[in-house]
Protein backbone atom coordinates (compact mmCIF):
# COMPACT_ATOMS: atom_id res chain seq x y z
CA UNK A 1 0.00 0.00 0.00
CA UNK A 2 1.33 3.46 -0.91
CA UNK A 3 -0.94 5.45 1.06
CA UNK A 4 -1.49 4.02 4.80
CA UNK A 5 -4.79 4.55 4.90
CA UNK A 6 -6.42 5.61 8.51
CA UNK A 7 -6.27 3.34 11.90
CA UNK A 8 -4.29 0.55 9.90
CA UNK A 9 -1.15 0.34 12.24
CA UNK A 10 2.43 1.10 10.00
CA UNK A 11 4.75 -2.08 10.39
CA UNK A 12 5.40 -5.27 9.87
CA UNK A 13 4.90 -8.85 11.37
CA UNK A 14 7.64 -11.78 10.48
CA UNK A 15 7.49 -14.47 12.00
CA UNK A 16 10.50 -16.76 12.03
CA UNK A 17 11.20 -20.40 10.69
CA UNK A 18 12.02 -21.68 14.14
CA UNK A 19 8.97 -19.66 15.67
CA UNK A 20 6.93 -20.87 12.66
CA UNK A 21 8.23 -24.84 13.68
CA UNK A 22 7.89 -24.33 17.38
CA UNK A 23 4.02 -23.26 16.97
CA UNK A 24 3.36 -26.48 13.96
CA UNK A 25 4.94 -28.45 16.27
CA UNK A 26 2.26 -27.23 19.22
CA UNK A 27 -0.58 -27.98 17.25
CA UNK A 28 0.32 -31.28 16.20
CA UNK A 29 0.66 -32.55 19.31
CA UNK A 30 -1.96 -31.46 20.66
CA UNK A 31 -4.27 -32.87 17.63
CA UNK A 32 -2.39 -36.21 18.30
CA UNK A 33 -2.71 -35.85 22.03
CA UNK A 34 0.87 -36.91 22.90
CA UNK A 35 3.98 -34.37 24.36
CA UNK A 36 5.52 -32.07 22.29
CA UNK A 37 9.18 -33.29 22.69
CA UNK A 38 8.22 -36.22 21.06
CA UNK A 39 6.89 -34.44 18.19
CA UNK A 40 9.60 -33.00 14.93
CA UNK A 41 8.02 -31.13 12.12
CA UNK A 42 9.96 -30.08 8.80
CA UNK A 43 8.12 -27.20 6.92
CA UNK A 44 9.56 -26.88 2.82
CA UNK A 45 7.64 -24.89 0.71
CA UNK A 46 5.67 -26.37 -1.62
CA UNK A 47 5.56 -23.37 -4.52
CA UNK A 48 4.32 -20.79 -2.58
CA UNK A 49 2.40 -22.55 0.26
CA UNK A 50 3.97 -24.41 3.78
CA UNK A 51 4.33 -27.79 2.83
CA UNK A 52 4.49 -29.82 7.05
CA UNK A 53 5.60 -33.20 7.24
CA UNK A 54 5.51 -34.42 11.19
CA UNK A 55 6.69 -36.89 12.62
CA UNK A 56 4.92 -37.98 15.94
CA UNK A 57 4.06 -41.14 18.05
CA UNK A 58 0.10 -42.13 18.09
CA UNK A 59 -1.45 -42.24 21.50
CA UNK A 60 -3.75 -45.70 21.67
CA UNK A 61 -6.59 -46.38 24.02
CA UNK A 62 -5.90 -49.96 25.88
CA UNK A 63 -6.18 -52.21 23.21
CA UNK A 64 -9.16 -54.12 25.76
CA UNK A 65 -10.95 -51.12 26.86
CA UNK A 66 -14.45 -51.06 25.69
CA UNK A 67 -14.32 -47.48 23.96
CA UNK A 68 -11.66 -48.39 21.41
CA UNK A 69 -13.15 -45.12 19.41
CA UNK A 70 -11.96 -44.97 15.99
CA UNK A 71 -9.10 -46.17 14.44
CA UNK A 72 -5.61 -44.81 13.39
CA UNK A 73 -5.84 -43.93 10.02
CA UNK A 74 -8.85 -42.26 10.90
CA UNK A 75 -7.38 -40.11 13.29
CA UNK A 76 -4.54 -39.44 11.62
CA UNK A 77 -6.58 -37.85 8.84
CA UNK A 78 -8.94 -36.02 11.43
CA UNK A 79 -5.42 -34.62 12.76
CA UNK A 80 -4.18 -34.09 9.57
CA UNK A 81 -7.06 -31.85 8.44
CA UNK A 82 -7.36 -30.34 12.19
CA UNK A 83 -3.74 -29.42 11.82
CA UNK A 84 -4.23 -27.96 8.26
CA UNK A 85 -7.21 -25.23 9.51
CA UNK A 86 -4.92 -24.82 12.59
CA UNK A 87 -2.10 -23.55 10.91
CA UNK A 88 -3.75 -21.19 9.14
CA UNK A 89 -5.84 -19.52 11.76
CA UNK A 90 -2.98 -19.31 14.10
CA UNK A 91 0.22 -18.93 12.43
CA UNK A 92 -1.58 -17.18 9.00
CA UNK A 93 -0.03 -19.72 6.43
CA UNK A 94 -1.85 -21.29 3.57
CA UNK A 95 -0.19 -25.05 3.67
CA UNK A 96 -0.12 -26.97 1.15
CA UNK A 97 0.27 -30.74 1.89
CA UNK A 98 0.18 -32.23 5.20
CA UNK A 99 2.12 -35.39 5.91
CA UNK A 100 2.04 -37.63 9.17
CA UNK A 101 4.47 -40.08 9.54
CA UNK A 102 3.91 -42.46 12.49
CA UNK A 103 7.07 -43.38 14.59
CA UNK A 104 6.21 -45.69 17.44
CA UNK A 105 2.50 -45.84 19.68
CA UNK A 106 1.67 -45.10 22.72
CA UNK A 107 -0.55 -47.46 24.67
CA UNK A 108 -2.13 -45.87 27.28
CA UNK A 109 -2.80 -47.92 30.17
CA UNK A 110 -5.85 -48.48 32.15
CA UNK A 111 -5.09 -47.88 36.06
CA UNK A 112 -7.26 -49.11 38.69
CA UNK A 113 -8.85 -45.84 40.38
CA UNK A 114 -7.91 -46.09 43.80
CA UNK B 1 10.61 35.75 -19.87
CA UNK B 2 13.75 35.50 -21.64
CA UNK B 3 15.72 34.64 -18.64
CA UNK B 4 13.28 31.54 -18.58
CA UNK B 5 13.61 30.26 -21.53
CA UNK B 6 17.40 30.93 -21.09
CA UNK B 7 17.14 28.26 -17.69
CA UNK B 8 15.04 25.43 -19.64
CA UNK B 9 17.56 25.52 -22.42
CA UNK B 10 20.36 25.21 -19.81
CA UNK B 11 18.40 22.54 -17.60
CA UNK B 12 17.87 20.82 -21.15
CA UNK B 13 21.53 20.86 -21.92
CA UNK B 14 22.68 20.06 -18.34
CA UNK B 15 20.15 16.81 -18.08
CA UNK B 16 21.47 15.83 -21.43
CA UNK B 17 25.26 15.99 -20.27
CA UNK B 18 24.17 13.82 -17.21
CA UNK B 19 22.37 11.34 -18.69
CA UNK B 20 24.69 11.10 -21.98
CA UNK B 21 28.88 9.87 -21.03
CA UNK B 22 31.37 12.43 -22.33
CA UNK B 23 33.31 10.80 -25.22
CA UNK B 24 36.41 13.44 -24.08
CA UNK B 25 38.48 10.73 -22.23
CA UNK B 26 38.61 8.28 -25.06
CA UNK B 27 39.44 11.42 -27.25
CA UNK B 28 41.89 12.16 -25.20
CA UNK B 29 43.51 8.50 -25.34
CA UNK B 30 43.19 8.07 -28.71
CA UNK B 31 45.07 11.78 -29.63
CA UNK B 32 47.73 11.27 -26.80
CA UNK B 33 48.59 7.53 -28.51
CA UNK B 34 48.54 9.16 -32.08
CA UNK B 35 50.49 11.88 -31.43
CA UNK B 36 53.10 9.69 -29.70
CA UNK B 37 53.45 7.04 -32.78
CA UNK B 38 53.39 9.82 -35.01
CA UNK B 39 56.30 11.93 -33.31
CA UNK B 40 58.21 8.58 -33.18
CA UNK B 41 57.61 7.90 -36.94
CA UNK B 42 58.69 11.46 -37.26
CA UNK B 43 62.24 10.83 -35.39
CA UNK B 44 62.83 7.88 -37.06
CA UNK B 45 62.25 9.46 -40.80
CA UNK B 46 64.89 12.32 -40.08
CA UNK B 47 67.34 9.80 -38.48
CA UNK B 48 67.13 7.43 -41.79
CA UNK B 49 67.37 11.03 -43.89
CA UNK B 50 70.46 11.60 -42.00
CA UNK B 51 71.73 8.30 -42.52
CA UNK B 52 72.06 7.84 -38.27
CA UNK B 53 70.84 4.41 -36.62
CA UNK B 54 67.22 3.70 -35.99
CA UNK B 55 65.82 4.67 -32.52
CA UNK B 56 63.70 1.01 -32.94
CA UNK B 57 63.05 0.51 -36.20
CA UNK B 58 63.93 2.47 -39.69
CA UNK B 59 61.29 3.10 -42.04
CA UNK B 60 62.86 0.80 -44.62
CA UNK B 61 62.84 -2.29 -42.44
CA UNK B 62 58.72 -0.83 -41.60
CA UNK B 63 58.12 -1.33 -44.99
CA UNK B 64 59.60 -4.39 -45.76
CA UNK B 65 58.04 -6.19 -42.78
CA UNK B 66 54.12 -5.36 -44.31
CA UNK B 67 55.41 -6.23 -48.03
CA UNK B 68 56.84 -9.58 -46.14
CA UNK B 69 54.19 -10.86 -43.33
CA UNK B 70 55.14 -12.89 -40.31
CA UNK B 71 52.77 -14.19 -37.17
CA UNK B 72 54.64 -10.82 -35.37
CA UNK B 73 52.85 -8.11 -38.22
CA UNK B 74 49.83 -10.18 -38.37
CA UNK B 75 49.63 -10.20 -34.82
CA UNK B 76 50.43 -6.11 -34.57
CA UNK B 77 48.34 -5.59 -37.41
CA UNK B 78 45.07 -7.36 -35.68
CA UNK B 79 45.49 -5.39 -32.53
CA UNK B 80 45.58 -2.26 -34.24
CA UNK B 81 41.98 -3.35 -35.83
CA UNK B 82 40.67 -4.52 -32.29
CA UNK B 83 41.67 -0.82 -31.34
CA UNK B 84 39.79 1.05 -34.04
CA UNK B 85 36.90 -0.69 -33.89
CA UNK B 86 36.53 -0.34 -30.05
CA UNK B 87 36.92 3.43 -30.77
CA UNK B 88 34.58 3.60 -33.84
CA UNK B 89 32.23 1.89 -31.30
CA UNK B 90 32.63 4.59 -28.59
CA UNK B 91 32.28 7.23 -30.83
CA UNK B 92 29.03 5.53 -32.69
CA UNK B 93 27.25 4.21 -29.42
CA UNK B 94 24.76 6.70 -27.96
CA UNK B 95 27.30 6.36 -24.14
CA UNK B 96 23.89 6.31 -22.01
CA UNK B 97 24.30 6.27 -18.46
CA UNK B 98 22.41 4.29 -16.28
CA UNK B 99 19.86 7.28 -15.73
CA UNK B 100 16.36 8.92 -15.71
CA UNK B 101 15.42 12.27 -16.12
CA UNK B 102 12.62 13.43 -13.71
CA UNK B 103 10.68 15.97 -14.90
CA UNK B 104 10.15 18.95 -12.81
CA UNK B 105 8.36 22.98 -13.15
CA UNK B 106 11.74 24.43 -11.84
CA UNK B 107 14.68 22.22 -11.01
CA UNK B 108 16.53 19.70 -13.30
CA UNK B 109 16.18 16.24 -11.61
CA UNK B 110 18.41 13.27 -13.16
CA UNK B 111 18.41 10.43 -10.77
CA UNK B 112 20.18 7.01 -10.79
CA UNK B 113 18.78 3.76 -12.01
CA UNK B 114 19.78 2.52 -8.74
CA UNK B 115 18.19 4.87 -6.36
CA UNK B 116 14.79 4.04 -8.72
CA UNK B 117 15.40 0.91 -8.15
CA UNK B 118 15.27 1.30 -4.99
CA UNK B 119 11.96 2.94 -4.47
CA UNK B 120 10.21 0.61 -6.81
CA UNK B 121 11.66 -2.23 -4.29
CA UNK B 122 10.03 -0.40 -1.10
CA UNK B 123 6.49 -0.21 -2.56
CA UNK B 124 6.70 -3.71 -3.48
CA UNK B 125 8.16 -4.68 0.14
CA UNK B 126 5.37 -2.24 1.41
CA UNK B 127 2.66 -4.07 -0.72
CA UNK B 128 3.84 -7.55 -0.47
CA UNK B 129 5.23 -7.47 3.48
CA UNK B 130 7.63 -9.39 2.64
CA UNK B 131 11.30 -8.79 3.89
CA UNK B 132 13.61 -6.94 2.08
CA UNK B 133 15.95 -8.94 1.70
CA UNK B 134 13.69 -10.86 -1.00
CA UNK B 135 12.76 -7.99 -2.79
CA UNK B 136 15.20 -7.62 -5.96
CA UNK B 137 14.55 -4.53 -8.91
CA UNK B 138 16.54 -4.31 -11.84
CA UNK B 139 15.92 -1.25 -13.65
CA UNK B 140 16.98 -0.69 -17.36
CA UNK B 141 15.97 2.06 -19.53
CA UNK B 142 12.71 1.03 -20.47
CA UNK B 143 11.77 -1.59 -17.95
CA UNK B 144 11.84 -2.41 -14.35
CA UNK B 145 11.75 -5.58 -13.48
CA UNK B 146 10.77 -6.53 -9.40
CA UNK B 147 11.58 -10.13 -8.28
CA UNK B 148 9.64 -11.59 -5.04
CA UNK B 149 9.99 -14.23 -3.12
CA UNK B 150 7.54 -14.96 -1.44
CA UNK B 151 6.91 -16.59 2.58
CA UNK B 152 5.67 -19.64 1.88
CA UNK B 153 1.87 -19.89 2.75
CA UNK B 154 1.52 -16.11 2.19
CA UNK B 155 -0.10 -15.62 -1.45
CA UNK B 156 0.61 -12.86 -3.17
CA UNK B 157 -0.71 -11.16 -5.88
CA UNK B 158 1.51 -9.98 -8.72
CA UNK B 159 -1.35 -7.54 -10.33
CA UNK B 160 -1.93 -5.08 -6.76
CA UNK B 161 2.31 -5.48 -6.33
CA UNK B 162 2.29 -4.18 -9.97
CA UNK B 163 -0.18 -1.72 -9.25
CA UNK B 164 1.55 -0.70 -6.26
CA UNK B 165 4.88 -0.19 -8.19
CA UNK B 166 3.05 1.55 -11.28
CA UNK B 167 2.00 4.06 -8.57
CA UNK B 168 4.90 5.37 -8.06
CA UNK B 169 6.49 4.86 -11.76
CA UNK B 170 3.46 7.02 -12.24
CA UNK B 171 4.23 9.60 -9.35
CA UNK B 172 7.68 9.99 -10.07
CA UNK B 173 7.10 10.07 -14.12
CA UNK B 174 10.91 9.40 -15.09
CA UNK B 175 11.92 9.42 -18.63
CA UNK B 176 12.63 7.66 -20.91
CA UNK B 177 8.73 5.94 -19.45
CA UNK B 178 9.45 2.58 -17.62
CA UNK B 179 7.12 -0.54 -17.69
CA UNK B 180 6.69 -2.48 -14.97
CA UNK B 181 7.25 -5.72 -14.63
CA UNK B 182 6.50 -7.60 -11.15
CA UNK B 183 7.63 -11.39 -11.17
CA UNK B 184 6.81 -13.34 -8.11
CA UNK B 185 9.12 -16.51 -7.51
CA UNK B 186 7.12 -20.10 -8.07
CA UNK B 187 9.29 -21.06 -4.92
CA UNK B 188 8.85 -19.47 -1.26
CA UNK B 189 11.04 -19.45 1.52
CA UNK B 190 9.84 -20.76 5.06
CA UNK B 191 9.87 -18.04 7.63
CA UNK B 192 10.41 -14.48 7.28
Amino acid sequence: MTVQTLGEIQGRVDISARALERTVVAIAASHLGVPTKDVSVRLADDSGLLSIAVSAPVRLPPLRSLSKGAGIPARILDARSGIRADVTTIAGAQVGTVGVSITKAHVVEERRVR
Amino acid sequence: MTSDTNSQRLYRRLVRRSLHRSRSSAVIVAFALGSLVLAWVATESVLAAVNAPALLLSPASITEAVNTPTMLTIAVAAAMAVVGVVLVALAITPGRRARHEIPDARMAVVIDDGVLAGALSKAAIRESRVPASRVSTVVSRRLSSVTITPTSGSLLSAPSITHAVGAVVESLAPRPALRVAVAVSERGVVGS
